[in-house]
C-alpha cells in the first residue's frame, strides 16, 4: 500500500510532481502513465524517500520509508536498471545489497535463477545489455520478498519473451496479494498488466480509474468495411447516432455499430463484405488525448518538417 | 475449437441461401447495384439466418488449427473479390501450440546480449506461490558494516590502487635502502659528508619506511574518493539508500571500512617497507633500530594515510563528482603547499604548516624536537599533527554528512 498526500517536487522552476493525492492498494496491478518528464520517476524516487518532496508526504505501508525498519521487506523498488558500478558482478551487487538486512545467500541465489540471471551472474555489470541489467533490477527488487513493488519502466529493453516474462510476474505477484506499482509511457505495455491506472501529465493527475472503467469509457464503437456495396450500405445504415465516414468508392467507416452488427447486417442484405475491421486503436487513442493537452514534449505533424508530396 | 451453432450443416444452409441470393442479383456494368432492402435498418440486428461461409477445424492429419475461407461454389463474385484465392490459412494457436510457437518468437524477438555471451539469459516462469521462507532481518549498523565492506572488496580500484601504493611504498624502502647502502660503501663518490654518514648509522629502520609515504598518501586518497563517487557516477546510490535508508549509517559504515583497509594496507606495507630496506643496510655496523618508537612511527604514518583518505571521502562525498573530488584533493595535498612556499608573507608560511600534508607528518615524525613537544598542544608534535589533521578530515566529513542528509539522494546526474 503506497499512499502520497499533496506531495509536490519542484526543480528549479520545473514543478515535476503538483500536488498528488494517490493511493495504490495491494492485491492489484496499479500502472502508473504519462509522457516522458510527467514526473512517474520524481514520485517513486520520492515515495522511496530518495528525493525530498517540496511539501506533502508520500508512506509505504503506513510509514514513512525513512522509517522502515526493514525497507527491503516492505518494498522492492527497480528505478534505473543502468545504475550499476560497472565493475561489479550482479552476484556481489545483490549479496552486498542482501547483507544489510541479513539475507541468506541462498536467497540471493534464488532471485538470480528466477530472473534468468544465472549464466551471467559472474560477469561484470558493465558488460551487460539493458535486457540484462533489467533483470538483475528485478532480482533486487525481489530479493528481500517485498509486499510493496515499485517498478519505473521494468520493460523497458526486454525482449518481447522478456516483456511477457515480467507481465505474468507482476500478475503473479499482486495475486498473492502484492501492491504493484508500475510505470509506463506506453498504454501497450499497461493494457494487458494493470488492473487499475494512474495517469500523469506535467506532474499533475489526469485520472485514477480501475481499467475496465477506463475501457468502457474510452472504446469507441465501429469498424472499417470495405465492400462494393459501400454506396448502398450507408444509405441504408444512415440514422441518428451512426457515423459514416466515406474513405473511398468501395471503403467506409461506420461509426455507432460494431463489427458483429455490421456482419450481420451485411448477411441479411446480401452483401459481399472483403474487409471488415473492428476500430482497435481507442484505448492508445483515448489514452493521448487525455495526456495531450499536457505533454511536455509534443511532437509535430511530420508534414511540417517532412516536406509536401512532390 | 470448431463452433457448435455453426457446423457443416448449417454451413450447406449458408451457402445454398447465398448461391439463391447471388443468382437472382442483377449486376449493372461497372460497380453491382441491388434493389435497395425494404426491411428498414435498425441498430439491433437480429441474430442471423444466413452468415459468411466460415468454418474453423482442426486438421486431423496434421493436428494443425485451420481456417477455411472460400466463397460458396456457383457466388458470382464482383470484380475485386477475385484477388482472393479460397484455401487454407494455417493459424498457429499462441497458447496451446507450444511445440512451433517459440520458433515464432526467437524469429521476431530483439536479440539484446551482446554476440560473445553464448548462454543469453532465460528467464525461468514465475515460480507457484510458496510460503514466505526467505528471513529479512532489521538493518543493523553491523550489517550495512559487512554490506559496504563487500562493495570496498568487489570495486576492481580499490585492488588496483590498494597494490599501487603497496608497491610504491615498498619500492621506496627499498631505493631508500639501497642508496644508503652505497653511501656506507663509498661515502666520497657520492659526495656524502662524513655527519650525514654517521646520521644514517642512528638512523631509525622505519625512516627508510616513511620515505615512500607522500606518493602513498596521493594513491590512497584517489580511493577515498572513488569509494563514495562511484556511488554517485553509476547511480548506484539510489539502490544503496533503498537499502539503508538513514544515510548517517551508510557513510559511516563506508567510512569505518575505509579507515580500517587504509590503516592495515599501510601498517603492512610499511613494515614491509621497513625490512626491505632493512636487509640493505644491516651489514654496515647500524644497530638493530626496531625499537618500539620505530613501530610507533609505523602506525603514526598509517594513522596520518587514514585521516587523509578520510579528507578525501569527505570531499568526494560532498562533491559527488570522482574528477572534482580528486583534483580538489590532490589541490589541497600537492598545490596548496607550493603556494604558501612560494607568498612571502609569515601568515602564508604558517598557513603552509597547518596544510593536511604538512600536519599530519607530524603523526610519523619523533625525531627529537617534535619527542620534545609530543603531547603539546600548540608546539607541533604528535598531538596537535593530531588534531590538525584529524580536524581536516572531521570538518569536511561533518558537512558531507549535513549536505547528505538535506540534499536529494542524486545519482541521476
Ligand atoms: N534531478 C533533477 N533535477 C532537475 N530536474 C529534474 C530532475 N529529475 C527530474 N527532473 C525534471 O522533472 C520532470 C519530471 O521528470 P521525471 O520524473 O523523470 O518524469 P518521467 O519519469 O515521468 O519521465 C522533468 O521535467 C525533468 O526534467
Ligand atoms: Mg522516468
Amino acid at each position: 500500500m503506497i499512499q502520497t498526500k499533496s506531495l509536490t517536487k519542484r526543480y528549479g522552476k520545473t514543478l515535476a510532481v503538483d500536488s498528488l493525492t494517490i493511493t495504490v492498494e495491494p492485491g492489484k496491478v496499479t500502472g502508473f502513465l504519462g509522457p516522458n518528464g510527467a514526473g512517474k520517476s520524481t514520485t517513486m524516487r520520492m515515495i522511496l524517500g530518495l528525493d525530498h518532496p517540496t511539501s506533502g508526504s508520500a508512506k509505504v505501508n503506513g510509514h514513512l520509508y525513512q522509517h522502515l525498519k526493514r525497507p527491503l521487506h516492505e518494498v522492492g523498488a527497480l528505478l534505473d536498471a543502468r545504475a550499476l558500478s560497472p565493475g561489479r558482478t550482479a552476484r556481489n551487487h545483490l549479496l552486498a545489497l542482501a547483507a544489510t538486512h541479513g539475507i541468506s545467500k541462498t536467497r540471493v541465489e534464488e532471485v538470480i535463477e528466477l530472473t534468468g540471471l544465472r549464466s551471467v551472474a559472474t560477469r561484470k555489470a558493465g558488460s551487460y545489455s539493458l535486457g540484462m541489467a533489467q533483470r538483475l533490477g528485478i532480482a533486487v527488487a525481489l530479493l528481500g520478498d517485498p509486499k510493496t513493488l515499485i517498478l519505473d519502466e521494468p520493460v523497458n529493453g526486454l525482449d518481447p519473451e522478456g516483456v511477457r516474462w515480467v507481465r505474468d510476474l507482476v500478475r503473479h505477484l499482486a495475486g498473492l496479494g502484492k501492491t504493484v506499482f508500475l510505470s509506463s509511457h506506453l498504454m501497450s505495455e499497461m493494457e494487458q498488466t494493470a488492473d487499475h491506472l494512474i495517469v500523469l501529465a506535467r506532474g499533475k493527475l489526469l485520472a485514477d480509474v480501475d481499467m475496465a472503467e477506463f475501457i468502457s469509457q474510452s472504446s469507441e464503437i465501429g469498424a472499417r468495411v470495405r465492400t462494393p456495396y459501400a454506396t448502398q450500405m450507408a444509405d441504408w445504415l444512415a440514422q441518428p447516432g451512426v457515423r459514416i465516414d466515406p474513405l473511398g468508392p468501395d471503403l467506409i467507416e461506420v461509426h455507432g455499430l460494431d463489427a458483429a452488427q455490421l456482419g450481420d447486417a451485411a448477411a441479411t442484405q446480401g452483401w459481399a463484405l472483403h474487409e471488415l475491421i473492428p476500430l482497435t486503436a481507442s484505448l492508445e487513442q483515448a489514452y493521448l488525448d487525455l495526456t495531450n493537452d499536457a505533454t511536455e514534449y509534443r511532437s509535430e505533424s511530420f508534414e511540417a518538417h517532412v516536406g509536401q508530396e512532390a | 475449437m470448431s463452433s457448435a451453432q455453426f457446423g457443416y450443416e448449417q454451413y450447406l444452409q449458408a451457402q445454398a441461401a447465398l448461391r439463391q441470393q447471388a443468382m437472382t442479383t442483377q449486376y449493372p456494368p461497372g460497380y453491382p447495384q441491388q434493389p435497395y432492402p425494404t426491411v428498414p435498418p435498425s441498430l439491433d440486428f437480429p441474430p442471423p439466418t444466413v452468415s459468411f461461409p466460415y468454418h474453423d477445424s482442426d486438421d486431423e492429419t496434421t493436428g494443425k488449427h485451420l481456417i477455411t475461407t472460400g466463397l460458396p461454389p456457383g457466388m458470382v463474385a464482383p470484380p475485386q473479390a477475385m484477388e482472393h484465392t479460397p484455401g487454407h490459412i494455417p493459424v498457429v494457436d499462441p497458447v496451446s501450440d507450444t511445440g512451433s510457437a517459440p520458433a515464432v518468437v526467437a524469429a521476431t524477438q530483439v536479440d539484446t546480449t551482446p554476440p560473445n555471451s553464448a548462454a543469453a539469459p532465460q528467464p525461468t516462469a514465475p515460480r507457484t506461490p510458496r510460503k514466505s521462507t526467505v528471513e529479512v532481518r532489521n538493518v543493523a549498523f553491523f550489517r550495512v558494516l559487512r554490506a559496504e565492506s563487500i562493495k570496498l572488496r568487489t570495486l576492481t580500484s580499490t585492488w588496483w590502487l590498494l597494490a599501487i601504493a603497496v608497491i610504491l611504498t615498498i619500492g621506496m624502502g627499498a631505493l631508500m635502502g639501497w642508496t644508503i647502502k652505497m653511501a656506507f660503501e663509498n661515502p666520497e663518490s657520492m659526495g656524502i659528508s662524513p655527519d650525514m654518514v654517521d646520521l644514517f648509522r642512528n638512523m631509525e629502520a622505519t625512516t627508510l619506511a616513511t620515505t615512500g609515504m607522500q606518493f602513498m598518501q596521493l594513491v590512497v586518497t584517489i580511493l577515498g574518493v572513488l569509494y563514495i563517487t562511484n556511488e554517485y557516477s553509476s547511480g548506484s546510490i539510489r539502490a544503496t539508500l533503498s537499502a539503508v535508508p538513514t544515510r548517517l549509517v551508510m557513510v559511516i559504515a563506508k567510512a569505518v571500512n575505509l579507515g580500517i583497509a587504509v590503516f592495515l594496507t599501510s601498517m603492512a606495507s610499511l613494515y614491509a617497507a621497513a625490512m626491505v630496506g632493512w636487509a640493505f643496510i644491516s651489514g654496515y655496523g647500524v644497530d638493530d633500530r626496531f625499537t618500539l618508537s620505530g613501530l610507533r612511527a609505523i602506525a603514526g604514518a598509517s594513522l596520518a594515510n587514514t585521516l587523509i583518505t578520510l579528507l578525501a571521502f569527505a570531499v568526494g562525498l560532498l562533491l559527488r563528482s570522482t574528477a572534482g573530488g580528486i583534483g580538489t584533493v590532490l589541490g589541497v595535498l600537492l598545490v596548496l603547499p607550493i603556494i604558501t612556499q612560494i607568498l612571502p608573507w609569515d601568515w602564508a608560511t604558517t598557513t603552509g604548516e597547518y596544510l593536511p600534508g604538512a600536519s599530519s607528518i607530524w603523526l610519523y615524525n619523533f625525531g627529537d624536537a617534535a619527542a620534545a613537544n609530543m603531547w603539546d598542544w600548540n608546539q607541533w608534535g604528535f598531538l596537535k599533527g593530531l588534531w590538525v589533521t584529524g580536524a581536516w578530515a572531521l570538518l569536511p566529513f561533518i558537512g558531507g554528512l549535513a549536505a547528505l542528509k538535506a540534499r536529494d539522494a542524486g545519482g541521476s546526474e
